[in-house]
């Protein structure tokens, strides 16, 4: 594994947020990164003096504000202001049915998201009424809003998931709109620790991790970084947090890796060799993957050679070999050997069953190389 | 440091129980002149065209001066400004020159005069720029989207940067489709080697034809319509100026209306101005601009976001048509599509500085207005003729029923009380901005801060139409200032800009030829910029 690959990405943004924090809250920066910014490190318990206050018609700068570990204010006012404002967009929506209507709703939703989680992990307070009908049926046709929907759905109401939580775990790690990263690199950390589809879940997760850090990790160092860049890094760096980076992060090298195996796995080679498997056996039992043609064969020679012992007269079956053939050619025994005939059956089909289990190995390593035609 | 700057304008407080027309107020003051300037040899007034006529150093500039009455503060205004006519054109230094003239003659009348007529006397007094009333903008923030992330530079960090243009060229798109027309250079294409060189370093220049990559005006219009993929196209007419007008007025609206982004560039340009930097950005900017890929945008201060955009109501000056416009910009970035639309079936009658809706059109404006922003919201109007009050009241209600809050709407107007300064002339920060805030609703503010045509020469004149009990304040002259310069596309003229954006896309609707359209006409406004 390449460690910084796997482990340094998150350390980085995380690391590098700490370090931007004084100059963003200082600088001359909008006031929605500072109090993000001032969120964060109140979240990694490290407060700052922040003198900035959030505008009372920015609801999602105010709920940010409250949700600081030093805050006093109750924010149960805050949630039923901002679903106030959510009603208001869905009724202006449903009134109108126009475009602006339409697009306004849907950036609130999509901001809405990030909120949603903070609320709900950072406090008792759920933002998003996440089974309001209305507003599932409005965004019917918007895929990657409603896969988001169905996650949170998941993890925070207990919804039953059905066969259909796969798919949303490939959804997920597909997902193009910039502004549901986080929220989903967070959702698909807890359905792999929630569900049973870890595995799915944490391909998920990394692909995501992996997508934002390489955009990431390539600007950072850019001195003129826009707030909307920064926002993105300290949005994702609570979002990191929140996954538990941060604990790794103070953890000496052999300890994160037990960190990372033990919490999270290594996805990854688990992910491929399932793959490799699905693709090669036709049938797999729950706890020991065969395939049904060996599992076939083995039935037989167990039959055969329960017969032969069973029922004396069948020993007395025997097959006379004079010659051996090998593909097109006999080669002549020097004397004729009367042999028992189930047992040369057996012999003959476990030849077989370990011709096709040496072809199974090969295959799966043909696949771990990329393909067949490799 | 110099902190106060003289200008070409006097004010009055009316004490008299009387208040005198604007034209006895005008008439009273050229007979004092006549009596204060009599023994003065370098002040000649020209009695028939009541212009003043100062004479200084071999040069005469001919004054004119207008006076206005400000009621709701009981003041009179007078201003003094510079005459051109309109067939000559000022190089740099006449304007500086004129703007030098003119505050020599307020020097001449000096500080303070008085106006004596039949209901009173008048003491004005000459008002001065305070440099402590300014917005600086060094500090506004210009977001770059074109480069491999999206960076922010201040407007002080990106003018102090070493060729800057370079910097700028660095953070467009290279991902345009350019067609070329032009019926002077159909056959050679080698004359136009640097526009096409220039072009191709952002994208792709397209081929017409097998062989051709430079079409006949003639096909252009075909050619677009049959035209599949439209994605990051633009069309690059090029021809001499003197070809230009009709063609361009009649392709023009065709192209805006089929939502086609067109440039049209003089090939003088091309053939003497492509190398200067700044010509480069400027045309490469607006393109990008137009294609909906805006390389730069200005970020509006913080304070000034209590609205989500600004409306702006204009009627059309063309040409036996009476026309209304309404347009609509978001005040934060976003991706969402602004609109300009032009009606023809509003019914309204039209003076110098004033409109009036009859009020059938006032409700069927406010339906249209209602559509084209499509969404509850929160804005502010701008007017570009003062509207009787009761009617704008009315406008206001039936949006405000529709869930559309207006929270302010202001008059703007470039040609009101026109004076000079002397900010203008002394070497100052370009980046500062002086105003004046003359009463409860009336400021002035200078948008322009450095010289290269007449008409940068005056500030602009803000008048807060609506509501009726709020007082003009600095956050309105910020909104203001910052609309003028979110055309930072003419990142050449950035120090000269002086119109808001708004007011600037209906002026060049008046230069278009626009034909008989079915009540409503609907133009994408990055189009029109």
């Amino acid at each position: 594994m390449d460690e910084k690959e796997e482990i340094g990405y998150p350390h980085e943004i995380i690391l590098f947020s700490i370090n931007k924090a004084p100059e963003i809250i200082k600088g001359k920066y909008n006031n929605r990164l500072k109090i993000i910014t001032s969120l964060f490190m109140s979240i990694i318990g490290k407060n700052v003096n922040q003198e900035i206050e959030p505008s009372e018609e920015d609801i999602f700068s105010m709920i940010l504000y409250n949700l600081k570990k030093d805050s006093k204010v109750n924010i149960t006012e805050l949630v039923s202001k901002y679903q106030n404002q959510l009603e208001k967009k869905i009724r202006d929506f449903n009134r109108r049915q126009s475009e602006p209507a339409y697009s306004a709703l849907e950036k609130f939703i999509v901001d809405s998201i990030f909120y949603h989680i903070l609320t709900s992990e950072l406090s008792e307070y759920k933002l998003l009424p996440l089974n309001n009908e209305v507003l599932l049926t409005i965004f019917t046709n918007n895929e990657e809003l409603n896969t988001i929907i169905d996650s949170l759905l998941i993890f925070m109401e207990n919804k039953k998931y059905t066969k259909k939580t796969e798919d949303i775990a490939i959804s997920l790690s597909n997902l193009t709109n910039e502004k549901l990263i986080e929220s989903a690199i967070f959702i698909s950390y807890r359905l792999a620790i929630k569900t049973s589809y870890k595995k799915e879940f944490l391909y998920s997760h990394y692909r995501l991790l992996r997508k934002s850090m390489d955009k990431l990790y390539k600007i950072i160092k850019n001195p003129n970084l826009d707030d909307s860049i920064l926002e993105k890094i300290m949005k994702l760096s609570i979002i990191l947090y929140l996954c538990g980076y941060d604990k790794s992060l103070r953890l000496p090298h052999e300890e994160k890796l037990n960190y990372i195996d033990k919490v999270i796995s290594i996805p990854t080679i688990i992910q491929k060799t399932e793959k490799a498997l699905d693709k090669n056996l036709k049938f797999r039992h729950k706890l020991i993957p065969i395939d049904i043609n060996i599992s076939i064969l083995l039935f037989i020679v167990l039959i055969l050679n329960g017969l032969y012992i069973v029922i004396p007269q069948l020993q007395n079956l025997k097959i006379t070999i004079k010659d051996i053939p090998i593909k097109s050619v006999s080669f002549p025994l020097p004397f004729p050997i009367d042999a028992p005939l189930l047992p040369i059956i057996s012999t003959l089909i476990l030849i077989i069953i370990i011709k096709k289990i040496y072809n199974l190995k090969e295959n799966i390593i043909k696949e771990f190389k990329g393909g067949k035609n490799d | 440091m110099i902190e106060e700057y003289p200008t070409s304008m006097y004010i009055t407080k009316l004490s008299t129980l009387k208040i005198p027309t604007r034209k006895d107020m005008k008439q009273a003051i050229w007979d004092n002149f006549e009596e204060i300037f009599y023994d003065n040899k370098k002040i000649e007034l020209d009695n028939e065209y009541k212009k003043i006529i100062y004479k200084d150093e071999g040069q005469n500039v001919e004054i004119y001066y207008k006076v206005r009455d400000i009621p709701e503060n009981s003041r009179y205004i007078i201003t003094f400004f510079p005459y051109k006519s309109k067939r000559k054109q000022w190089t740099k230094e006449m304007c500086r020159n004129a703007v030098e003239k003119v505050l020599k003659f307020c020097d001449e009348l000096g500080d303070t005069f008085k106006i004596e007529h039949e209901i009173g006397i008048f003491n004005y007094e000459r008002i001065y720029f305070n440099i402590s009333s300014s917005i600086d903008i060094s500090d506004w923030n210009l977001i770059f989207y074109g480069g491999d992330v999206v960076e922010k530079l201040s407007i002080q960090e990106l003018f102090e940067k070493d060729g800057y243009y370079g910097y700028i060229l660095t953070k467009i798109p290279k991902n345009a489709k350019f067609y070329i027309f032009s019926n002077t250079y159909e056959d050679k294409e080698r004359e136009l080697r640097s526009i096409l060189n220039f072009l191709q370093s952002f994208g792709e220049v397209c081929k017409i034809s097998e062989n051709k990559i430079i079409g006949p005006l003639n096909i252009a219009k075909d050619f677009a319509e049959k035209l599949h993929n439209r994605d990051k196209c633009v069309f690059i007419f090029i021809e001499k100026k003197e070809r230009f007008d009709e063609p361009y007025k009649n392709l023009k609206i065709y192209y805006d209306t089929n939502n086609i982004p067109s440039q049209f560039i003089n090939d003088n340009t091309i053939f003497e101005k492509l190398n200067y930097p700044g010509v480069r950005s400027n045309i490469i900017l607006e393109i990008f601009t137009k294609i909906g890929l805006k390389p730069i945008d200005l970020r509006p201060p913080e304070d000034i976001l209590d609205v989500n955009g600004f409306l702006c109501l204009s009627d059309l000056e063309i040409t036996n048509k009476k026309l209304f416009g309404a347009l609509f910009t978001y005040s934060r970035e976003g991706t969402e599509e602004e609109e300009v639309q032009i009606y023809n079936d509003l019914k309204f009658e039209v003076t110098k500085d004033t409109i009036d809706l009859e009020d059938e059109s006032i409700n069927l404006l406010a339906n249209k207005i209602n559509l084209l922003i499509g969404r509850s919201i929160n804005i502010d109007v701008i007017i570009t003729k003062e509207w009787k009050y009761d009617k704008l009241k009315k406008l206001i209600d039936i949006l405000k029923q529709n869930d559309i809050k207006i929270n302010r709407v202001y008059y703007i107007s470039m040609k009101t009380s026109r004076f000079v300064d002397k900010y203008l002339i002394s070497g100052h920060n370009l980046n500062v901005h002086p105003y004046l805030i003359l009463s409860n609703k009336v400021g002035f503010i200078r948008t322009s801060t450095n010289i290269r045509f007449y008409s940068d020469l005056s500030s602009i004149y803000i008048k807060l139409f609506w509501p009726k009990n709020e007082k003009l304040i600095v956050k309105d002259l910020n909104k203001i200032l910052w609309l003028v310069k979110k055309r930072i596309y003419r990142i050449q003229e950035f120090y000269q800009l002086k119109i808001p954006e708004p007011v600037k896309i209906f002026r060049n609707i008046n230069k278009m030829y626009i034909k008989d359209f079915e009540s409503t006409l609907t133009i994408p406004y990055r189009l029109l910029i």
